[in-house]
């Protein structure tokens, strides 16, 4: 090997390492998930119900009168909010039990021991579980991408709402598993796990749009009612507050930057006018969501850690 | 000899609960050490220690001079673990349980097949190599962790309770490995509560009842040390009372108690004789009686000596 080569041989090994990919769980994960037969029938039945969606939708709007350019566009948007849907509902219902029984099933078959005295490390062990359960969410993603892509043959859909809802949809899924595996390390049975996860994600996917919606609709009374304009700065304050709540459900963040992109034709940033006439700036939800989200999930993972690595009292 | 596992003044508290109580002993390289004694006298959470598994309340253990407390990886490094329970991933072959266990400790992909092969041959699975964990049987499932406690090739192996749940047969075969492994220089830390083990492959024994180490050492020095006097069963042909006077005229016998139960025939004599004295004082025993023409059928010392010892030793605190 020529010096070159073996720099980036090794430079290579360092990283695949570091990253995971000779991670021996993440190896052995995959393999007896793609084993199971359950799998590929859960895969299955996901794209089943995805075609059937789309063919429904598509007879119900190709059986009305016209078919114009602008109705089709329409139903581009329409098929590609709903593979989206369907999508997040499979995130929503698949990556929490993939992880919640990562560590209290090893437990539960005794072999989490077995783990904890090799020289695999803590961070090794939660990034092999996680990373080999949102592989499996990758490719039930990716296997729908195909269906998806009828809404750019119907057109309506531009690719950065696409990869929006990819990145979204990955953060969620990387939120999903790191909740669960941290909850995992907590328990000891794998059921109490998976029901704890679901609830968790209730509260802070669920709970929060409720604490939205009231909070909404106790502060406009209050600032809009009383025949005074409101002060600006507590009105920047005001849609500070209510972006911020919306940042923090997926599906809100998501609706509000679609909405925002097409009446405003703006990616990045939202203008909202002021009652005294000038306006103010502020980020679209969608990147906030992924920010505050993907720092959640570091959260998570390195609860898990911490909990992996302690050895018993 | 060198000392390879040092358990220095080890206490380990559950609550209210003892569990080890000021511990400490020494096991020497390349010994088979017997861990012996009764259910919850503490052998368990000493061997979750030693592995790094559990923290103790206060002392510690060394394993090859590392420190479990401060250099843990160091000593998984040199140890091999086999809990008392068979992990079983479902969806395995055997060859793919061996080859992640084998990752996990670090080893390159290109080593691992031929360190596998060699494993399964020696633990007389290469058969099986394709088939699921799942579908071993007990004995196998046992041989195959012990495989997989190889996979580094570790300098100890600490195995709690490797031959319990086994037939005879798997029994058996699994003593044999663990003196094939301890001629190939390993050191063994077992835990046992099947006496036969014990005194057929252990070079040292520790007696643990309570937390606390009641006996500990070389098996024969424990036998003379807690066993002064030994235990003859004889069978013969003639009267007892002759019998009786023969062997009452002999110095060291201490007692002479004819044996109840067990189909006996006509005339002959079943009894147990306890002694203290040398082998050449054994010898003398069955001379006089061959002298005195009475026909001896069966003369041997009593085989149950290592259960003896045990509950000589172990009080009967625990339970």
């Amino acid at each position: 090997m020529t010096p070159n080569l073996r720099t980036l041989t090794t430079f290579w090994q360092t990283w695949s390492n570091r990253l995971g990919f000779e991670n021996p769980l993440l190896n052995k994960e995959l393999r007896s998930r793609m084993r199971g037969r359950r799998w590929v029938f859960i895969l299955t039945l996901y794209l089943a119900l995805i075609a059937m969606a789309i063919l429904s939708l598509y007879l119900a709007f190709s059986s009305s009168s016209s078919f114009y350019t602008d109705e089709r566009q329409w139903m581009g948007k329409a098929v590609f909010g709903l593979v989206v849907g369907l999508q997040a509902l499979l995130v929503s219902f698949i990556t929490p039990a993939l992880t919640a029984t990562a560590i209290s099933g090893e437990r539960e078959r005794q072999t989490f021991d077995l783990l904890r005295t090799t020289l695999l490390r803590p961070r090794s062990i939660i990034f092999g579980k996680v990373s080999s359960a949102v592989a499996f969410v990758l490719l039930l993603l990716i296997a729908s991408f195909p269906m998806q892509a009828l809404a750019f043959l119907l057109g309506g859909v531009a690719p950065s709402e696409f990869f929006i809802s990819i990145a979204m949809l990955l953060v969620t899924t990387l939120v999903y598993a790191s909740i669960g595996i941290m909850i995992s390390t907590f328990l000891k049975r794998s059921l109490t796990a998976i029901v704890v996860s679901y609830a968790l994600i209730l509260v802070i996917f669920f709970f929060v749009p409720i604490l939205f919606w009231t909070f909404t609709g106790i502060s406009s009374s209050i600032l809009f009612s009383t025949p005074t304009p409101a002060s600006p700065t507590r009105e920047v304050l005001f849609y500070l507050a209510i972006g911020i709540l919306l940042c923090l459900n997926p599906i809100s963040a998501a609706v509000f930057s679609e909405y925002n992109l097409i009446e405003n034709q703006r990616l990045w940033l939202v203008e909202i006018p002021l009652q005294n006439g000038s306006s103010v700036t502020l980020p679209s939800p969608w990147w906030i969501y992924l920010l505050i989200f993907s720092l959640l999930a570091i959260l998570f993972l390195y609860i898990a850690t911490w909990r992996v690595r302690r050895v018993d009292p | 000899m060198s000392v390879i596992i040092e358990i220095v003044k080890l206490t380990k508290r559950y609550g209210k609960k003892l569990a080890v109580n000021d511990l400490s002993l020494q096991v020497e390289t390349g010994a088979i050490y017997g861990f012996v004694g009764p259910n919850g006298a503490g052998k368990t959470s000493t061997m979750r220690i030693l592995c790094t598994l559990m923290h103790p309340t206060t002392g510690t253990i060394r394993v090859g001079g590392y420190d479990v407390l401060k250099n843990p990886r160091d000593v998984r490094r040199l140890v091999g673990y086999m809990p008392d329970f068979f992990g079983v991933y479902d969806d395995m072959t055997v060859m793919e349980y061996l080859d992640f266990f084998a990752a996990c400790y670090d080893l390159p992909a290109q080593q691992r097949a031929s360190i596998n092969t060699d494993l399964l041959a020696l633990v007389d699975l290469s058969h099986r190599a394709n088939d699921m964990v799942d579908n071993l049987s007990r004995g196998m499932k046992q041989r195959l962790a012990l495989a997989r406690t190889l996979a580094h090739d570790p300098q100890v192996l600490v195995l709690d309770e490797p031959a319990s749940g086994l037939d005879p047969r798997a029994r058996v075969e699994i003593r044999e490995l663990l003196v094939e492994l301890a001629r190939m220089g390993k050191t063994i830390f077992f835990s046992t509560h099947i006496l036969a083990d014990v005194a057929e492959i252990c070079t040292h024994v520790g007696i643990l009842e309570g937390g606390k180490l009641v006996a500990s050492g070389n098996l024969n020095e424990m036998q003379r040390q807690l066993m002064p006097q030994r235990t003859l069963s004889i069978k013969l042909i003639g009267s007892l009372e002759q019998a009786q006077a023969v062997l009452g005229n002999i110095p060291g016998v201490l007692s002479v108690i004819p044996y109840e139960g067990g189909t006996t025939e006509p005339d002959s004599v079943h009894l147990r004789v306890a002694f203290g004295g040398t082998d050449t004082d054994v010898s003398d025993i069955l001379q006089a009686l061959v002298m005195a023409k009475l026909r001896v059928l069966h003369f041997t010392e009593d085989m149950r000596d290592v259960e003896s010892i045990f509950l000589q030793a172990t009080q009967g605190k625990v339970t």
